[in-house]
């Protein structure tokens, strides 16, 4: 299986820790991945006035470094995103790679009559492994939002085919070494399982 | 009291901009002092820190209205980012949160999706506020079958209720 692995590592080297466990269990698996890191890639996640007024023509990926992530999406059957939670959902570079790779002809595709069509039936696997500064009931409480735009709003773009899974780390300021490595671990062998 | 807008919408020649200016219209003629951060027109980065600007105006803020499309259920990433570098400081001064923003489906559509957009800042922005403030909405569903009257409708009743909503 192809995996694409995009990572938000902002403010949280643990974040890249955790795509390197990911990572290992995945090729530990034979499966291959590909990496998209939206730091090292410095991948702009503003919605550009070009790309606003691409979006609904035959072709909205005008800028080459959306275009590179999209072409690696409709590659992957596996697809994982790691982040550190902020303001209760993804970071807002995941979210700005969302707005600007899974634009239509991507994710889905506008119908004149029957409404918007599912893109990503090519993904069987659909994974979000996040890290949470709060408690798991703080984390109730507010909602969980980036999980809910994974597991809901993306996982509506895929098949019957795709499975949605979560993979939660919280209270991660109070963190132990100990606890780290074992959320590792626990990364990992779900990576070579997947 | 001061009103700080914030707008965030790539185009000059979109919906969002018209309600934008509406905003702003509504809040002068009910006699507000407001400023307008437009997070576009002022080429916000948010790989750089908070713009000292933006930090300056928010400093006396009573009342902070967020202006915006709501793209995959929540704000645009530009304004996430903005967000929560600005609502890092507890934004004493504010006691009440505004939302005016456009949704492309139906009101049905976005109960199944979730409403993520307004839980962040019902929730995680206004949990960060000293004040905990209120956060009050102004929106416009089923934007991508709209008639070219509901939208001008709702241009009006911006204009017409935005200066009630701040304090």
């Amino acid at each position: 299986m192809r995996v694409l692995l995009v990572i938000d590592p902002i403010r949280d080297e643990f974040v890249r820790e955790i795509a390197t466990a990911a990572r290992n269990g995945l090729e530990a698996n034979g499966h291959v991945v590909d990496v998209v890191d939206l730091v090292v890639e410095r991948f702009s996640p503003v919605m550009s006035g070009d790309d606003r007024r691409a979006y609904f023509t035959d072709d909205p990926l005008v800028c080459p470094q959306a275009a590179a992530s999209a072409a690696l999406v409709r590659r992957a059957e596996g697809l994982i995103f790691v982040y550190p939670t902020t303001l209760s959902t993804v970071t807002p570079g995941i979210k700005g790679w969302i707005e600007r790779t899974f634009v239509p002809g991507v994710a889905f595709t506008i119908g004149d009559r029957a409404g918007a069509k599912r893109g990503l039936s090519n993904i069987r696997r659909l994974v979000g492994i996040a890290t949470y500064e709060d408690s798991r009931w703080e984390v109730l409480r507010h909602g969980d939002n980036g999980q809910r735009l994974i597991r809901r709003n993306v996982r509506l773009c895929g098949g019957v085919h795709t499975r949605s899974s979560w993979i939660a780390m919280y209270e991660t300021a109070r963190a132990t070494a100990d606890q780290r490595r074992a959320f590792l671990a626990r990364v990992e062998s779900g990576a070579r399982r997947l | 009291m001061n009103v700080v807008v914030v707008a965030a919408h790539p185009c000059v020649e979109s919906y969002a901009t018209a309600v934008r200016d509406r905003v702003m219209t509504g809040l002068a003629a009910a006699g507000h002092d407001s400023v307008l951060l437009d997070l576009y027109a002022t080429a916000y980065d948010p790989y750089l820190p908070l713009p000292a600007r933006d930090a300056d105006a928010l400093g006396t803020a009573t009342s902070l209205v967020l202006v915006h499309p709501t793209w995959w259920t929540s704000q645009p990433a530009i304004l996430l980012a903005w967000l929560d570098q600005a609502s890092a400081s507890g934004l004493p001064g504010v006691r009440v949160l505004v939302s005016v923003t456009t949704l492309g489906g139906s009101r049905l559509a976005n109960l199944v999706g979730g409403e993520s957009g307004r839980r962040i800042v019902q929730r995680a922005v206004r949990s960060r506020c000293v004040q905990r403030p209120p956060h009050r909405r102004l929106a416009f569903y089923g934007l991508d079958r709209s008639t070219l009257d509901a939208r001008t409708a709702f241009l009006d009743r911006v204009e017409r209720r935005i200066g009630t909503l701040v304090r």
